[in-house]
């Protein structure tokens, strides 16, 4: 499918891709920026970039992921100014760092951390996803770029511990203590919401 | 047959879903029947397949209002780049 970039006017209109896109941009933004105000910014950045640059678009993909691309550039870039001014090392290290399962198996503990809920069950559920996004926006500052730049924009493990300024195994911890945060804030939430629905349908 | 210690290290550097077919099936026999390192790395693949879910979702749902620009924001912006263009 393809779409058009400008109106009938042939100018460029704006206000179509705002509300065309600029909340999937949004949400994208904040979720990986954690402000609100920085990612309005870089949203808009976004957009006058792409007007300067709207004879380069062929029409080969669709223009939301053309926005997208653009968008995910000047992300990455902002999260490496941002990785470079923030201090790692001021996080505790965890006991099992030193210890002979770490070392040798990879991992912190025989056993993981059990789910309240199976989240496989709910993959279909669009108010799961939104639960996540804001749960991932949650997360501790640090955290929040590690994971972003490892799980959601996969630069790798060379880089990230590059930009960040840490060892692979540091990065491990903080990348465990994400997950875990995650996986917390995903039960807290998605529970209170799952009964807050269950008890409307009993009301009704 | 892969050791523990190679399965953690290959879903530390890289997601289970980019790995090449042929070290996805042996990663997650050894997941699978390990005792050692499985139940751990179970939990790692899926918060790995949560969030690679997630990412789909992300560029096609609508987001829920607090997540979603404000009016005020979208005026903003509509004026801003209008000036500009």
């Amino acid at each position: 499918m393809r779409y058009r970039l400008t109106n009938e006017t042939d100018g460029i209109d704006p206000e179509r891709w705002i509300s065309e896109h600029g909340d999937v941009m949004f949400r994208y933004a904040v979720v990986r920026l954690k402000s609100h105000a920085v990612a309005e910014d870089i949203v808009q950045e976004t957009f006058l970039a792409a007007m300067k640059a709207k004879e380069r678009y062929q029409g080969r993909s669709s223009e939301r992921s053309w926005l997208m691309g653009i968008l995910r550039h000047k992300l990455i870039d902002h999260l490496r100014k941002a990785a470079r001014e923030v201090k790692m090392e001021d996080m505790e290290s965890e006991d099992f760092q030193d210890s002979l399962m770490f070392r040798e198996v990879g991992i912190p503990h025989w056993r993981p951390p059990k789910w309240q809920f199976n989240p496989r069950k709910v993959f279909e559920q669009k108010e799961f996803w939104d639960v996540f996004s804001s749960c991932l926006s949650k997360l501790d500052q640090r955290m929040n770029l590690a994971f972003t730049m490892k799980e959601l924009e996969g630069l790798s493990t060379e880089d990230v511990c590059k930009e960040l300024g840490v060892e692979p195994t540091y990065l491990w911890v903080i990348l465990y203590r994400a997950r875990n945060g995650l996986k917390a804030c995903l039960e807290k939430n998605w529970l209170k919401k799952n009964k807050g629905v269950k008890e409307l349908h009993a009301a009704v | 047959m892969l050791r523990c210690k190679q399965v953690s290290d290959a879903l530390s550097n890289g997601k289970y879903w980019d790995l090449p077919l042929r070290q996805r099936i042996g990663l997650k026999m050894h997941v699978c029947l390990c005792f050692v390192c499985g139940p751990f790395n179970r939990f790692i693949m899926l918060m790995q397949d949560t969030t690679r879910h997630y990412l789909a979702h992300e560029q096609s749902d609508a987001p829920p209002s607090s997540m979603s620009l404000s009016d005020d924001a979208k005026k903003r912006m509509a004026s801003s780049l209008k000036e500009k263009s």
